[in-house]
């Protein structure tokens, strides 16, 4: 086994973000959406570091992007629950193919 | 003085402003403001007349009105001799007559308005007799015009005064046309309208005369209409309609005679030909004769006097051709006194009696013994009886017909001279003589206050007296005054010709005598036995039938040609045109609505369809936003690399 290099984080940071996307696209339950963002949130994060430690390695600004990435995913999940709670109570449930009225 | 004699016509004009503006609710200030603005034009007229008569040299006062490159138009003042005594007739007439006129027209309730035509007349007039240029004698002539039709129509009310202004004014203004187009040819012929200017073009003989003589002819045309010469004379009775004081004034002492004045103004002219010369003094005899004789036979007091206006008219206009100057002039001076006396005097009467008719009146010595005495003044003087002074001027006009040789002329003067003598004393004998034939008018009758009586005195004074100026033995008379040319046109005093027009003048009072006092010779009979020639007089020649049948009766149906056209193709051209315009617009309304509006709304149909089509998109699916968004990215990532 040798020293995991730059392909190895890209490699998993893009099967984090299929596993996200794919979440995103067919979970029905808004808090299984919720977490299929978290894993984009982890994806990009992962590729930032990767990319600060193997491209750029004098610099701290991926690891402080990732930082951020992290402080905004937390809030981003705080309002994003307290949607779902709103929708849970106005519509009796959080099936995210149930909630369209805001179409046309 | 002379050189303010500018502010002569101003007074009036400065009345009339004053009381059309601001005194025409007050009857008293209106009528004494403008007596005293009279009065004081007369004085100042006065102190012209002396001055000129010390030094008889015009006083001229000229600024350029229009010009450009060449050409230009003076107006200004010009006071000679002529003017100065104009001066004097016009502000001393109108004087007493806008006194007068406190008693004529008390209680009238357009008191005010009359005062202020009155001061407009007398502006006017003023000017007129003022006016250096033809072209400004034009404008004060129109004005003149203008304020005869106001105060001949003042009581509108009545259809008959109506027609008369209407028929006044229609009748000058053909003839003015006459004066415009004389006055442009004259403008264009000898390129000044200047008086004095003009005179001496003449002089100087390098004048185009023939055009020039043209121009006098048509401008005589105008003096023709103004002073109801043949063939124009037919407004002058009729404008009888008018207050009798304006009657007085305008249509017997000054404003008729602005005709005159003017003839003796284009003196010079009418003087180049002779062909000119004797067709003046042809329209004058033809006048005097025709109107005389109309004046033997009418009934009405005022019409009477209105036909012997033109008459005497004819005299001057007659001896102004013949080329007498001074006996034009001064005939016109001393009838303008006797003959405004007349008037004044019938407007007593009128006063007294209401009616205008004399054979309804008679006998009224007794009860107007000033009136009747002054009226019987005026008669003698217009008769010409020695010493008044209608002899006098009567005298010199026959002493200068027979000293030119032009004896047809002298007879008709003489003819004349007998009618005015039968006339007058026809109408003083049925007035003031005699029994009363209409007892009810007679009881009623009553002498005219004293405002109306003094005017008449001092009118008498002048018909006695103003003549005494012309006698033809004074070394520094009238003649010497007023002349034509540098030296005075000295007339031989005729014994036997004065004593023949004596002669004539009381031959033809006898007459009257015998015929209305005596009754020793029955005017019925006379009238019975010459029954054509007594129709003929009393129809006056049918004048006015004739210009109905020939002029006013094809004016009419002309104008009723000129409506049915009007209506018929004028007015369908513009129906037409109307319609056509209808017919256009709606078209174009159609492309509106169907084509532009079809456009605009379309696209927004096209919007809103499009949009239909659109929105199918918007499912408010969260996944499948989503979705698209990540395909999309997929893409543009694809695309980067491809």
């Amino acid at each position: 086994m040798s020293e995991p290099t730059l392909l190895h984080f890209l490699i998993l940071g893009a099967i984090l973000f299929a596993l996200g996307i794919f979440g995103l696209l067919t979970r029905r339950n808004a808090v299984g959406v919720l977490m299929s963002i978290e894993l984009l949130f982890n994806a990009a994060a992962i590729n930032f570091v990767a990319f600060a430690k193997y491209v750029a390695p004098d610099g701290l600004a991926g690891q402080v992007f990732a930082i951020f990435i992290i402080t905004v995913a937390a809030a981003e999940a705080a309002v994003g629950l307290s949607i779902v709670m709103l929708l849970y109570r106005n519509f009796k449930g959080i099936e995210v193919d149930k909630i369209n009225f805001m179409k046309w | 003085m002379v050189n303010s004699s500018w502010l002569i016509p101003l007074f009036p004009l400065l009345s009339f402003i004053m009381i059309v503006f601001w005194f025409s609710k007050n009857q008293k200030v209106s009528s004494y403001f403008a007596i005293s603005m009279v009065l004081l034009s007369m004085v100042v007229s006065f102190g012209v007349l002396f001055e000129v008569f010390a030094n008889p040299e015009p006083f001229q006062l000229t600024f350029d009105w229009l010009s450009w490159s060449n050409f230009r138009l003076p107006i200004g003042i010009f006071v000679d001799s002529l003017t100065a005594m104009m001066l004097i007739v016009v502000t001393v007439v109108s004087s007493l007559v806008h006194i007068y006129s406190l008693g004529y027209m008390k209680g009238d309730p357009r008191f005010s308005r009359y005062y202020a035509y009155l001061s407009l007349f007398t502006f006017s007039m003023l000017g007129l007799v003022m006016a250096g240029s033809y072209v400004l004698i034009l404008v004060f002539w129109e004005l003149v015009g203008l304020t005869s039709y106001l105060l001949i129509g003042f009581w509108f009310e009545k259809k008959s005064a109506a027609d008369a202004g209407k028929k006044a004014f229609v009748t000058t203004k053909i003839a003015d046309l006459g004066f415009l187009l004389g006055l442009v040819i004259l403008i264009f012929a000898a390129g000044t309208a200047s008086i004095p200017e003009l005179n001496a073009l003449i002089e100087s003989g390098n004048a185009p005369l023939t055009l020039i003589s043209i121009a006098g002819m048509l401008m005589f045309m105008g003096a023709c209409g103004k002073s109801a010469q043949f063939p124009f004379h037919v407004w002058l009775p009729d404008a009888m309609e008018g207050p009798t004081p304006v009657s007085a004034l305008i249509h017997a002492a000054t404003m008729v005679a602005a005709g005159v004045y003017l003839t003796a103004r284009l003196m010079g002219i009418i003087l180049v030909s002779e062909t000119m010369g004797i067709l003046v003094a042809s329209i004058g005899a033809i006048t005097a004769l025709m109107a005389a004789s109309i004046g033997l036979v009418q009934n009405d007091i005022k019409r009477i006097l209105a036909y012997s206006t033109v008459s005497q008219l004819g005299y001057m206009i007659m001896i102004l051709g013949l080329g007498g100057y001074t006996a034009g002039a001064f005939h016109l001076y001393t009838h303008a006194f006797f003959k405004a006396l007349l008037f004044l005097g019938a407007g007593s009467v009128i006063h007294a009696v209401h009616t205008n008719d004399i054979q309804e009146m008679g006998g009224l010595r007794s009860k107007m013994k000033i009136t009747s005495l002054t009226f019987l003044i005026a008669s003698l003087s217009i008769s010409g009886i020695f010493p008044l002074s209608g002899f006098w001027s009567k005298d010199e006009i026959f002493a200068v017909a027979y000293q030119g040789g032009h004896y047809i002329f002298l007879l008709v003067g003489i003819t004349a001279a007998f009618m005015t003598a039968f006339y007058m004393f026809r109408l003083y004998f049925l007035t003031f003589t005699g029994k009363p034939r209409d007892q009810h008018a007679y009881d009623h009758a009553h002498e005219s206050p004293k405002n109306m009586t003094v005017p008449l005195i001092i009118l008498a004074v002048l018909s006695i007296f103003a003549g005494w100026w012309g006698i033809p033995w004074l070394s520094h008379g009238f003649g010497s005054f007023v002349k034509f040319g540098e030296e005075a046109h000295h007339v031989e005093p005729n014994i036997i010709l004065m004593l023949i027009s004596l002669l004539i003048a009381g031959s033809g009072i006898f007459l009257a005598y015998l015929m209305y006092f005596k009754k020793s010779i029955s005017a019925e009979t006379m009238g019975a036995r010459f029954k054509p020639i007594y129709t003929l007089l009393y129809r006056k020649y049918y004048f006015d039938e004739f210009y109905m049948a020939v002029i006013v009766n094809p004016t009419y149906k002309f104008s009723e040609f000129l409506f049915t056209f009007d209506q018929v193709v004028i007015d369908g051209l513009v129906n037409g045109a109307g319609k056509l315009t209808l017919w256009w617009s709606w078209a174009k309304e159609r492309f509106d609505t169907l084509v532009v509006d079809g456009a605009v709304n379309g696209t927004g149909y096209l919007s809103l369809a499009l949009g239909k089509a659109i929105r199918r998109t918007q499912t408010g699916q969260l996944q499948t936003y989503a979705l698209v968004i990540f395909i999309g990215a997929v893409i543009l990532i694809f695309m980067k690399f491809v």
